[in-house]
């Protein structure tokens, strides 16, 4: 703390020469100027530490204690302050940042929107822009509640939105709104069919008539429980048709892939193109925005001029790199591709029997015809493969007939 | 047999006064064996790095040691830093 008030005082190092230089320490003190660091160098040589507006005064002293006192070193912000007064220029544009720094942090440079999913960014930022929530804007002036009012009228699958602004950014946070679960309809009548042709080993019937039992063999889009029930007078009414049908189930799945395939190696130097951008407009620092004839890939580097979370600028400089490729082609092993293809169709298996579903047993089998790999899974599966679908007033028809007929499983 | 000059530091111990504001005596104050605080001191008699002494007045004081330095000095205080190895009175 001592150092630190000494510091903003200003000190000079003095270098104190006579017989007795000991004679300017009490004379020092007899004069009420605090002495630090008093350093006997050699025999007749002491350092001693004053404050730099005792100086004149320590000289005096030591004149007359039969010494010299010399400065041998001046710190402190006093001498900083001479420094750069001398650089007034500096000094200006130093304050002038300062100043810009701290105007531009009362005004929005950068809109972020966070918790989104599926409400785009865009929709969320043109609504924003169109309220006056945009870069540029004074963020004093915002008020969570009106926002949050006008976007949940604009955009009625948000269900809450805040606007937090940190240093020059105004970061929006949304929840959507939970989308309302399906309710299944009892009374609808509706019928199970055969999701996939299989041999069926177990049913479990809660509502409609089973059209077939275990052990059938079914076929794709085949009848398996009816909504169209008999009831006790005789007639035909229609029900909700619910169960859980497990079939064995057989697959044959087919992949190919090239032997061979594209990389790029870079050709030639990268050209490097710079570019200002200030809010919406930009200076571009080159003259010709055309890419050669060559393919290149062009990466762009985006530098702000900002301090994260502190303040943000809308200047930013952009790096443009073009660097121009060939492309070669060179070949793959087929390990490797018959690896990805195997697991590329055990993916696709798994889709289609769905998550109850299990796979019983699978062979691959590869075969390479004209440089391409092809690779055929052949699968045994146990799955769910009941499909219910709503009956149309026709197929109500048919299935009355059907029923009338007395077709059903446990005949 | 006592001085005149005892008088004020025998009345101060008599009357359990401080005897440093009493008498201004020097008061010594070492803390461990790195710092040392010597309190309403009449200057500086010898000042190097092995030897400081110091006039109290009736007393002289001597601090012996290596590296010794005069950390601060103002008109009544002067704190010494370094290996303090003994401390005489003359």
């Amino acid at each position: 703390m001592e150092r630190l008030v000494r510091y903003f005082r200003g000190y000079v190092r003095v270098a104190v020469r006579g017989v007795h230089p000991e004679r300017v320490l009490n004379a020092c003190a007899e004069a009420g100027i605090p002495v630090r660091e008093a350093e006997p160098a050699e025999d007749y040589l002491l350092r001693i530490t004053v404050p730099e507006r005792h100086f004149k005064r320590v000289q005096a002293l030591a004149e007359r204690c039969q010494c010299t006192a010399e400065p041998e070193k001046r710190g402190g912000a006093p001498k900083l302050l001479r420094r750069v007064r001398r650089h007034r220029l500096l000094l200006a544009l130093l304050a002038l940042c300062v100043a810009a720094a701290l105007a531009s942090s009362l005004f929005v440079w950068d809109v972020q929107v966070t918790g989104n999913e599926t409400v785009s960014t865009g929709t969320i930022l043109r609504e924003l822009e169109a309220y006056g929530v945009k870069p540029g804007s004074y963020w004093p002036h915002f008020s969570n509640d009106l926002i949050r009012n006008h976007m949940i009228l604009k955009i009625p699958e948000l269900q809450w939105l805040a606007v937090q602004i940190r240093g020059s950014c105004a970061e929006v946070v949304v929840r959507e709104k939970t989308p309302k679960p399906e309710v299944v309809d009892n009374d609808e009548p509706v019928s199970l069919y055969a999701g996939a042709s299989g041999f069926i080993l177990s049913m479990e019937v809660l509502g409609g008539e089973a059209r077939v039992a275990p052990g059938d063999l079914v076929t794709e889009g085949e009848l398996l429980v009816s909504g169209a029930v008999r009831d006790l007078g005789g007639g035909v009414r229609g029900a909700h048709a619910l169960g859980s049908i497990r079939a064995r189930t057989l697959y044959e799945l087919t992949a190919e892939q090239p032997l061979t395939r594209m990389v790029k190696t870079q050709s030639g130097r990268a050209k490097n193109r710079w570019a200002l951008v200030a809010g919406k407009k930009r200076i571009n620092f080159y003259q010709s925005s055309g890419i050669s004839d060559a393919e290149c890939d062009k990466i762009n580097f985006e530098y702000a001029f900002s301090i994260p979370g502190v303040f943000t600028l809308p200047v930013s400089l952009v790096h443009e790199q073009v660097q121009p490729y060939e492309t070669q082609e060179i070949p793959v092993p087929p390990e490797e591709a018959r690896a990805a293809l195997e697991q590329a169709l055990t993916q696709q298996l798994q889709a289609r029997i769905g998550a109850d579903g299990e796979i019983v047993s699978a062979a691959f089998t590869a075969t390479e015809r004209d440089g391409v790999l092809i690779v055929t899974l052949r699968a045994e599966c146990e799955q769910e493969i009941g499909v219910s679908r709503a009956i149309s007033p026709e197929e109500m028809q048919q299935l009355q007939a059907q029923t009338e007929e007395g077709t059903t499983a446990d005949d | 047999m006592k001085r005149i000059a005892d008088i004020p530091e025998e009345i101060a111990g008599r009357l359990d006064l401080p005897a440093e504001t009493v008498a201004g005596v020097p008061k010594l104050t070492v803390t461990g064996r790195r710092r040392a605080l010597i309190e309403n001191h009449r200057g500086l008699l010898q000042y190097s790095r092995d030897c400081i002494e110091v006039d109290g007045g009736r007393v002289r004081l001597r601090i012996r040691g290596a590296n010794l330095q005069l950390v601060a000095m103002d008109r009544s205080d002067l704190l010494i830093s370094g290996e303090i190895l003994s401390t005489e009175f003359e």
